[in-house]
């Protein structure tokens, strides 16, 4: 397995998680995605901002009344990056079933 | 930090975890307790009004309950709106199963067609004094109490119910458990 297969950014499984849990939907409010993660507040905008560097994620700051609130999206470069991500790690696993099924044989 | 590269026991594990909040998308349809309420209200209002007000009110009540839904539709449409609502975001089109989805509305289509038709054969006000307020109350309550965990249970059959979707997401634990 070639390592230049994994996404580096999404090795880290917070990370992961975050992106698998924004691939389901349009946009999330950063509330949601911190109860959904069980993260702190502090970590997960950290882990945003690094997301966001690296152009997987778009987040957007608005007001609901006076209460500040925060909208992350993926953006398309994400959803292929997860794509990739996840096809890496299927193969691994298959590749893993396929030896231990020549073993056994 | 675990190397699915080198372990394909992590790799499992992380495909489970894309898995399981796959699974969690769901919950981001979730409304907040006063919508279930709002329409709870409105539901009372508008069948029990008649007894109250006599009939000619049904038409203006139906309207406020008509102009109810036209916001409650804008606002789940916007990302402040939803969050008003009490949404913790928006779930892609994609991620429905359209065949379940399609047979929720039309199941929707035949209670509304039903409802529709045998309303004139049906007279409520005849059974018993204020027997509109009793439906009324029956239906308003009923949504009221049940409303978010009927709402999350479609959401969960709707979403759960796509085998096959295009996001090239699918099926991302195959192989993994």
């Amino acid at each position: 397995m070639d390592p230049a297969d994994f996404d580096t950014a999404l090795l880290d499984p917070t990370r992961l998680s975050i992106v698998s849990l924004l691939a389901g939907v349009e946009w999330a409010e950063f509330g949601w995605v911190r109860e959904s993660v069980g993260m702190s507040p502090s970590a997960l905008s950290k882990q945003i901002g690094t997301l966001e560097a690296r152009g997987y994620v778009e987040v957007e700051k608005g007001y609901v009344g006076k209460r500040p609130r925060t909208w992350i999206n993926l953006s398309p470069a994400g959803r292929a990056a997860l794509e990739a991500h996840v096809t890496a790690l299927r193969r691994v696993v298959e590749e893993a079933q396929r030896t231990a099924g020549q073993r056994d044989s | 930090m675990p190397d699915p590269a080198n372990s394909a026991d992590d790799a499992a594990r992380a495909l489970r975890d894309v898995e399981q909040r796959r699974d969690q998308v769901a919950t981001a349809q979730q409304e907040s307790r006063w919508v279930s309420a709002v329409f709870g209200v409105a539901i009372f209002a508008q069948i029990s009004a008649p007894d109250f007000f006599g009939r000619q009110t049904s038409a203006t009540v139906g309207l406020v309950v008509a102009a109810l839904v036209v916001v409650y539709a804008v606002l789940h449409h916007t990302r402040r709106g939803s969050t008003l609502l009490g949404r913790g975001g928006r779930v892609r089109k994609e991620a429905y199963s359209p065949r379940v989805v399609l047979w929720l509305r039309i199941t929707l289509l035949a209670m509304m067609l039903v409802v529709y038709f045998a309303a004139p054969y049906v007279h409520i006000s005849g059974l018993f004094p204020y027997a509109r307020t009793a439906v009324g109350a029956v239906l308003g309550g009923t949504l009221l109490v049940f409303g978010r965990s009927l709402q999350r249970a479609l959401d969960s059959l709707a979403i759960r119910g796509n085998g096959g979707g295009s996001d090239g997401l699918d099926g991302i634990a195959h192989g993994s458990r």
